[in-house]
């Protein structure tokens, strides 16, 4: 656990953004092994785990980094900037998808006694497909600051610094999405 | 459920999702590694083109901005005067500027009718037929005479008005100059050997050779430097400048020599009988002075015309040199070169040799006979003239019997003899 934690909190140092911002391989290569798994898995819980689409938003992420990395000041870390970027990216993505007028996303209840042992349901992947369903049909805003709190485990500080919202925004953002979430799921 | 438990149930939800394993998929992020690489040399490349492209537009544009630059800023003459050519041909040579002191020099030739402006620089000659006219802004012309080569060297506006200057190579050039009311124009004039510098005049230049120019003033005033001479040539004078000799002014002067209303060239050789009379014209008031052999025979005043009229008288037969002078400025100057002129006042001779007797015998007869080499001789309305050994031959009609024979002999003087005899026709 400690070592997943390190990994997970693990930064880029300043050089070697500036090796990046300068075009440098090695630099380049350091800066997907250290947040790409992160930020494949804040994308991969918001479109319903479709891995190909997962990857999709990352590469778009990555891309989009790379490009705008001659304007990262170091004022924030690099991995709630590129939090910040993989959320428009998922934002984006949504956005074509209602372009492409899908079919309607089946009902999502869940019966509340079978959260007695939620553990044991989660096993089924029933269930899973049921919370990424209520993920992907609430709106971004609500969808993302809960990922990043209850899935991602960042702080309330963290999310400020993602989203931009004050801390007050933030967690009435995460009181509604979670009520909302709530709603979707049938939970009374 | 409360809403409190319900905000419970999701976070618990959401944190166990959470402690499901999710990983990339192998190969994944080495593919991300490359993309990344590949779309940094594809912006580096990109960038690089920007540059490139950004280096060629400035470039181009510095060029076209110095190549707009340099045609604005290329000397353009401002004032031209026109060319107008009124017979024959006409050579022009031609330098236009092109860019910044770059230049280009023709030679074209023109034809009667056609036309051409004329900047400083460019230089004209007329053929044998040729004559041109050149027609400054300020009004001013110049007629150019054949065989005359001339350039113009100076066209533009100063503070006190426009400045022509022109140079005549060789050749007769006629001035119009004219003063522009507002401005005062220099009008000055070139010769290898003199500067004529005028303001509101007409004057003509001959340029004969480097070393001769004849310049004659016919309306204003004519200011005329050669070297460190320099004289004014007014209305009605003129000059001959010649290298190395003073310059004279002296009236403009025509003569004739009038034999009895029979007018002759002053450049002839005269040979007459007394009366006649030296005719011409110099400008008004004019003392015109005679003399033969050096010696003063002959003065006269020109009257209000310019006309005069100088008689003349011989007292003995002879061969005289004579020369025509006139009061000028710097006193008495010569007006005409010496004319050689024989006053001959005998008549001619004459005698007959054939036929050497009274009776003849035909229609006709050849009279045969001496005079005056070149005498003319008449009989009637038959007439000869003496060879060069005085020796005449005539053939005249005869009726039969006795013919009057009136026969007169006409030498170059003009003196005559007239001898009468009788012939008859057997």
């Amino acid at each position: 656990m400690g070592e997943a934690s390190d990994k997970q909190n693990r930064e880029i140092s300043a050089e070697q953004v500036q090796a990046i911002q300068r075009g440098d391989e090695v630099a380049i290569a350091e800066l997907v092994r250290t947040y790409a798994e992160r930020i494949y898995r804040f994308v991969y819980h918001q479109v319903g785990g479709r891995e190909e689409d997962a990857e999709d938003i990352v590469q778009e992420t990555f891309l989009a980094a790379i490009k705008a990395m001659h304007r990262f000041k170091g004022s924030a870390r690099v991995s709630t900037w590129l939090y910040s970027i993989a959320a428009h990216k998922v934002a984006d993505y949504y956005r074509r998808q209602k372009c492409r007028k899908e079919k309607p996303l089946p009902p999502v209840e869940i019966d509340p006694s079978d959260l007695d042992s939620p553990e044991v349901l989660l096993e089924k992947a029933e269930l899973r497909e049921k919370i990424w369903t209520a993920l992907e049909r609430l709106p971004d805003r609500y969808r993302t600051v809960l990922v990043l709190r209850y899935i991602e485990g960042l702080t309330i500080n963290e999310i400020m610094e993602i989203t931009g919202q004050t801390q007050k925004s933030v967690e009435s953002t995460l009181m509604r999405a979670k009520r909302a979430m709530a709603n979707i799921l049938g939970l009374k | 459920m409360t809403a409190d438990k319900t905000e419970k149930t999701v976070e618990r939800l959401l944190s166990l999702l959470a402690a499901e394993p999710v990983h990339l998929r192998p190969g994944f992020q080495a593919r991300l590694i490359a993309i990344l690489n590949q779309a940094v040399i594809s912006r580096k490349r990109a960038r690089l083109l920007i540059a490139r492209g950004w280096a060629w537009a400035a470039l181009a544009l510095a060029i076209i901005l110095a190549l707009v630059g340099g045609w604005l800023v290329t000397p353009r003459p401002a004032i031209t005067a026109t060319l107008e050519v009124k017979e024959g041909q006409v050579v022009v040579q031609q330098t236009r500027p092109v860019f910044l002191t770059l230049a280009r020099s023709s030679e074209r030739t023109l034809t009667k009718g056609q036309t051409t402006k004329l900047a400083p620089g460019d230089r004209v000659r007329t053929d044998a037929n040729g004559q041109a006219l050149i027609l400054y802004p300020s009004g001013s012309v110049t007629e150019m005479q054949p065989d005359t080569d001339l350039s113009l060297l100076e066209l533009r506006k100063d503070p006190s008005g426009l400045v022509i200057r022109i140079k005549v190579w060789l050749g007769k050039t006629l001035h119009r100059v004219k003063r522009a009311l507002e401005s005062l124009s220099t009008f000055e004039t070139e010769t290898p050997l003199i500067i004529a510098g005028v303001r509101g005049t007409v004057f003509r230049l001959h340029a004969i050779s480097e070393d001769h120019t004849y310049l004659a003033t016919d309306e204003g005033l004519v200011r005329v430097q050669m070297g460190d001479q320099v004289v004014d040539v007014p209305a009605g004078y003129e000059v001959d400048a010649i290298a190395g000799q003073p310059l004279r002014v002296r009236p403009q002067v025509t003569i004739y020599i009038n034999l009895a209303g029979r007018p002759k060239a002053w450049e002839a050789t005269i040979t007459t009988i007394s009366p006649f009379a030296i005719e011409g014209t110099a400008p008004p008031g004019t003392t015109m002075v005679l003399l033969a052999n050096g010696e003063e025979i002959a003065r006269v005043q020109a009257d209000e015309q310019g006309r005069f009229i100088l008689p003349m008288a011989f007292p003995a037969e002879g061969t005289y040199s004579l020369e025509l002078k006139a009061v000028g400025p710097g006193g008495l100057v010569q007006v005409a070169p010496p004319v050689p002129f024989t006053y001959d006042a005998t008549p001619p001779s004459l005698e007959i040799l054939e036929p050497m007797t009274t009776e003849v015998i035909g229609a006709s007869v050849t009279l045969r006979g001496r005079t005056e080499p070149g005498a003319i001789v008449q009989i009637g309305s038959y007439q000869t003239e003496a060879d060069a050994q005085g020796l005449f031959s005539i053939e005249i009609p005869l009726n039969p019997g006795t013919n009057e024979i009136t026969i007169t002999a006409t030498d170059a003087a003009g003196n005559t003899l007239t001898s009468k005899f009788y012939l008859v026709r057997k």
